[in-house]
């Protein structure tokens, strides 16, 4: 899983990534120095569960893929079995291509979770 | 410069350009004016300070970018007009270099450029026009008594020397407006409603002007009576609340047709905009009571507080995807504006079509919830 994270942070742009649990466990991370892997797992756990809860109230059960465009930055989620692979980017990173390396390791961290259970 | 280093240049500021157009922020904005000050060239950075000022208006560091490049400008003008001046003299060249002084704020050489020219050309209106702004500017900065009564003194010999001056009776009619002087107000009003039948400004100071009352005509006392309050009679044109509501009234039609837009997009199938608690919607949403618009408010909410706390700036768009097809969000400040597109839906046209709306509708009141 680190490897995956560590492969993932070398795209141009990335400045962390992590896996985390709904209810904000920390599964594991590559982060720089400056973000703090508990206030990361913590906020996307707050953001994850009030957007899924808001989503079901309207019928619409869950997401697959959440994309935050932010003055200084941009966020992903992407939705695993169990968990949520968040990626940390900065404000001038082309989605675009870096989308493409965020769902390769997706799909692989999902084929992960799967050998693991 | 070298070729490859002009290639450098020209490919990072095309890879700019293109962010600023896909991901509009103001440090995007500051960049790439940075870029072209570095160039020196203060055309391109004086269009990309605008063009940014006009998307984020409140950007402090774009506005020091535009003053820094008007300025650079401004000066490289002086330094000729100065010059030309010294081989021949003209009203014209006085009366820019006057006016360029004016938008620097350096109201000391507007002065003296002014009497200069004066000395020169003592019938020349121009002089006298740009130095009655200069001092109304100051009266309506510190509402000192002195400069209402000189500015008013040069814009009336102005408008004397030159009755075509449209612009001296303007500030004339609306310094009186003002200062209470409803009835010499009036009289500018009614000459300049004939210069100007279609001038829509000019149609809402003499709205105003009609419906107020004349506070008397000695202008020395006027003046003096709005030193010593600290304020003027009357607000500045357009800014009563009946006139308010008229300009809500016609953001809102311009909000409505966008929203109406948004909604029409192939794709979309329901649109929002919510300001605070209320909601324009269109698309296939039945009333404001629909959740959807509830789900709009939790989740823009929780990004903008993520987003915050995580060090990456205020929340400005979203794209949800899941088996329900597309979530678009984008924010700023208190306005949301949101779809739910289908899936393979045009997500750039869509997201840059909310922006234009949120950006340009800011200033729109929504009177109550609808469908």
């Amino acid at each position: 899983m680190q490897r995956i994270l560590a492969e993932l942070n070398e795209e141009v742009g990335v400045k962390g990534s992590a896996v985390v649990t709904e209810d904000g466990i920390l599964v594991t991370s590559a982060l720089s120095s400056s973000m703090q892997g508990e206030v990361i797992s913590a906020l996307s756990s707050f953001l994850i569960s009030t957007t899924k809860r808001a989503l079901t109230e309207c019928g619409m059960e869950h997401f697959g893929r959440f994309i935050i465009t932010s003055t200084h930055g941009k966020l992903v989620l992407v939705t695993l079995p169990k968990s949520y692979l968040v990626v940390v980017a900065d404000q001038f990173i082309n989605l675009d291509v870096t989308l493409l390396t965020i769902q390769g390791a997706a799909k692989k961290l999902e084929k992960m979770s799967q050998i693991n259970v | 410069m070298k070729i490859l280093q002009k290639l450098k240049i020209s490919r990072e500021l095309a890879r700019l350009e293109r962010k600023a157009k896909e991901n509009p922020s103001p440090s995007t904005y500051v960049d790439l004016a940075q870029v072209h000050v570095n160039l020196g060239s203060v055309d391109e950075t004086l269009r990309v300070a605008e063009e940014g000022l006009a998307l984020f208006p409140n950007a402090e560091e774009l506005k020091r970018v535009l003053k820094f490049a008007k300025k650079s400008r401004m000066n490289t003008r002086i330094r000729e007009l100065r010059s030309r001046i010294n081989k021949s003299p003209a009203p014209v060249l006085y009366r820019e270099l006057a006016s360029i002084y004016l938008e620097l704020g350096d109201f000391s050489a507007v002065q003296g450029a002014c009497e200069e020219c004066l000395r020169r050309f003592p019938e020349d209106s121009g002089a006298l026009l740009v130095l009655g702004q200069a001092r109304l500017k100051n009266f309506y900065r510190d509402l000192t008594v002195s400069d209402g009564l000189e500015a008013v003194a040069c814009l009336e010999k102005a408008f004397t020397l030159d009755q075509a001056c449209i612009k001296a009776a303007r500030l004339l009619a609306e310094v009186f407006y003002r200062v209470g002087a409803i009835d010499r107000s009036r009289q500018y009003m009614e000459r300049l409603r004939g210069m100007e039948p279609d001038d829509k400004e000019l149609q809402i100071l003499w709205q105003e002007v009609k419906e107020s009352e004349n506070q008397g005509n000695d202008l020395e006392n006027l003046f003096r009576e709005v030193e010593a309050r600290g304020r003027f009679v009357n607000g500045p044109p357009g800014s009563s609340p009946k006139l308010r509501k008229i300009a809500s009234n016609s953001a809102m039609s311009g909000l409505k047709k966008s929203l109406m837009r948004l909604a029409d997009t192939q794709g979309v199938r329901k649109a929002a905009y919510i300001k605070g608690s209320k909601a324009l919607v269109r698309g296939e949403i039945k009333s404001a009571r629909d959740p959807f618009l509830r789900a709009v408010r939790v989740i823009s909410r929780s990004a903008q507080r993520t987003s915050r706390r995580m060090d990456i700036g205020s929340f400005n768009k979203g794209v949800l995807d899941g088996p329900f097809g597309q979530i678009l969000l984008c924010s700023l400040g208190d306005v949301v504006a949101s779809v739910l597109a289908v899936e393979g839906a045009n997500t750039e046209m869509i997201l840059s079509r909310m922006q234009d709306m949120v950006a340009g509708a800011l200033y729109a009141g929504l009177g109550r919830e609808r469908t």
